[in-house]
């Protein structure tokens, strides 16, 4: 009697047991990266070996390495970093070729797709821009007579401080003078702006014409 | 006998004569050109032709110089009642009225607001008086008419320096209205600033395009063939930045010493209009407001019809939030405008993930009209940014053959046609003038500058994302696009 209910015991524990390694063997999990690509078709490679087709999928947490590739397209490679939380990873390839802009043509979802992406990614760089340097909302600016424009380049970041490109374009000499005291007068601060300027001054427009008013 | 014979040839001439006017109705209404504004049109085939449906089709029996503009009629000198210091907007404000007096129409049909911003941001553009010594003079003429005294001998060089205020703005008036001894080559500019409905984008478009009006020639040797195209953007540019601070430079002093501008010298007269995006200051104070524009396509131009399908006229449904209420953009505030104004559609803040099928809760009405008349049949997606671009370039008849969708395309489309777009690669900031289209494979908007009563200078749908909305910065990240800009 004793024996037989330690032999149930142990049947007990050894159903645990396979069950428990049939779950890690073969359960899904669950998806922690939203592949969104376009063309949707395309080839993607991921880690050099798995194929994987857009849609949410499970990728172990850690560094990962993405090969894209399709016909009339540029192959693309992206490396990304998946986690337990939900990542969206988005593989879009640039058309090379008649064909891959005929793909498109034929393919009016997957341009919904890039442009959805497209459009989302440029209205969020445009909102930290203008976040971080708030001076991008009244340039670009122009100087009286003409003789200076100002407007803006790219972000640097040195030493953990970020610096935006401010480009004094001037038509004279005093129109490199004026932009610049233009710039002092904002209320931003210097500090933010690596200031470059660009000589125009032999393209000065001829802004009169005499005989004519 | 005789008695028949006359009934009939009154009969034959009247017929004749309701032949030749069908026959110009029907010319008119089948030649007007799309890119062509309903002014210009008036002009050349008279006022009736603005009720005439616009053909679309593009093409016009119009050669360089078919506008015929007659003169004005030389009135007394200009005597101004104001008192000095004088401001730039005050001269430009008693040149008007010297001009309605001189071609005949109402003080109230010349002096607007958008004609006197068209002149103050020309001004700004030439810099007379404001960076150079010759006073009374901010548009650099070189008018020595008889009754008209100098402040100096007369300069050959083609600037004169006028020795009073009603000196230089009488010479403005005649040279625009071609009275007074003054030349007849720039009669097309009064023409435009006696309409009380024609724009500061118009004006600028006739300043520079001079060679389509009958005896006219140009007003600045930049403005000649090949640079014609990029010197009108640049008056585009003008009037955004104009409005932008108009305060600032509306109030700049005009009259000795000169320099004004880089004097930084202000008169202290108040200032008759204002914009409510205007973040200069200046020691006059304003008595008028701008609001919210009517919206819609205007022929012929990229910029007003890109606004006034993605903003204005839009009778947004009140979601509650603060977005919408107080002409806000994703909660963040986007400059000081009238309370009655709306724009954005911030269509995933709203309901994330819906394509939104209703167009009439996130567009407005001008786009809807424009869109099912232009790109509907092209496309179900009406958010699309590709759709938003192709349906003002379409609207506006400035390129009627534009793809209709997908920014992919459009952008191959612009480099195959080299006749019709100069294109860019990887543009920065600098590169952009009003009206230039960015595209790239993912994405496409139109740059329009600083649009009146805002903070804006990008147009622009994104398709699942927001319909055609106006948005207040232009990213930094352009490299990867492509600048396109429609040649004239």
């Amino acid at each position: 009697m004793k024996n037989k209910k330690s032999m149930w015991i142990v049947y007990t524990l050894v159903i645990v047991v396979v069950i428990g390694i049939f779950f890690l063997l073969f359960a899904r999990k669950s998806p922690n990266v939203n592949l969104v690509a376009s063309p949707s078709a395309a080839t993607i490679l991921l880690d050099g070996n798995k194929r994987l087709q857009p849609g949410k999928v499970y990728i172990s947490p850690g560094k990962h390495r993405l090969v894209a590739s399709f016909n009339g397209f540029a192959t693309r490679t992206i490396v990304f970093s998946s986690s337990t939380g939900l990542t969206e990873v988005d593989v879009i390839l640039e058309p090379n070729s008649q064909v891959g802009y005929d793909w498109l043509n034929t393919h009016p979802d997957d341009v919904g797709v890039r442009q959805n992406i497209g459009g989302r990614n440029y209205n969020n760089s445009a909102q930290t821009l203008l976040r971080e340097f708030p001076i991008v909302a009244n340039l670009p600016t122009y100087g009286p007579g003409s003789e200076y424009e100002i407007s803006y380049g790219s972000v640097t970041n040195t030493s953990g401080s970020s610096k935006l490109e401010i480009d004094i374009i001037y038509y004279t000499q005093a129109g490199k003078q004026a932009g610049l005291q233009w710039l002092q007068s904002q209320p931003y601060g210097m500090n933010k702006f690596n200031v470059k300027y660009i000589d125009k001054t032999s393209d000065q427009p001829v802004v009169d014409n005499p005989g004519t008013h | 006998m005789i008695k028949r014979l006359l009934t009939r040839f009154s009969f034959i001439l009247l017929a004749s004569l309701l032949i030749c006017s069908w026959s110009r109705v029907t010319f008119a209404a089948a030649t007007c050109p799309s890119g062509m504004s309903d002014l210009d049109c008036a002009s050349l085939y008279g006022p009736w032709t603005s009720w005439l449906p616009d053909d679309g089709s593009g093409s016009c029996g119009v050669s360089a110089g078919d506008i015929s503009i007659a003169a004005g009629t030389d009135t007394a000198k200009w005597q101004t009642t104001l008192q000095p210091p004088y401001s730039l907007e005050d001269f430009m404000v008693e040149a008007l009225n010297d001009l309605a007096g001189r071609l005949n129409v109402q003080t109230t049909d010349t002096v607007t607001q958008q004609h006197v911003l068209a002149l103050v941001a020309m001004a700004w553009g030439e810099g007379g008086n404001l960076t150079n010594d010759d006073i009374y003079n901010p548009l650099n003429s070189g008018g020595d008419y008889p009754g008209i005294d100098l402040a100096t001998a007369h300069s050959t060089s083609g600037v004169q320096s006028y020795a009073t205020f009603n000196d230089g703005v009488d010479e403005l008036a005649r040279i625009m209205s071609g009275t007074g001894g003054a030349p007849t080559y720039q009669t097309r500019l009064g023409a435009i600033l006696k309409d009380p409905s024609s724009t500061a984008q118009q004006f600028m478009k006739a300043l520079t395009y001079y060679q389509n009006y009958k005896g006219n020639l140009e007003w600045a040797e930049a403005s000649m063939p090949p640079n014609q195209d990029s010197y009108y953007q640049q008056r585009l540019g003008l009037i955004s930045d104009t409005i932008a601070n108009y305060k600032d430079r509306a109030s700049t002093l005009i009259g000795p010493p000169g320099n004004t501008a880089n004097q930084n010298l202000h008169s202290t007269h108040p200032l008759r209009y204002s914009f409510s995006s205007d973040t200069s200051s200046a020691s006059g104070s304003a008595i008028a407001s701008s609001s919210c524009g009517s919206g819609g396509v205007v022929a012929g131009d990229i910029v007003q019809t890109a606004v006034g399908l993605a903003w204005n006229d839009v009778t947004y449904p009140n979601h509650g939030d603060a977005d919408t209420a107080a002409c806000y953009s994703n909660g963040e505030a986007i400059g000081p405008e009238p309370s009655d104004c709306h724009h954005g559609f911030q269509e995933s803040n709203d309901n994330p993930g819906s394509t939104n099928t209703d167009p009439t809760q996130y567009t407005t009405q001008s786009y809807q009209a424009a869109w099912a008349k232009y790109n509907k049949a092209n496309s179900s997606q009406y958010t699309d940014c590709g759709v938003f671009v192709a349906t003002v370039l379409h609207a506006s008849g400035i390129a009627t053959d534009y793809p209709t969708s997908s920014s992919g395309s459009q952008r191959q489309w612009a480099i195959d046609h080299p006749d019709k777009y100069m294109v860019k690669e990887n543009p920065t900031v600098a590169d952009l003038l009003p009206g230039d289209i960015l595209v790239n494979s993912e994405h496409t908007f139109i740059y329009v500058g600083h649009v009146a009563g805002t903070q804006f200078t990008v147009a622009e749908a994104s398709q699942y994302n927001h319909s055609p909305e106006l948005d207040n910065v232009v990213s930094n990240e352009i490299n990867g696009f492509t600048l396109v800009r429609v040649k004239s």
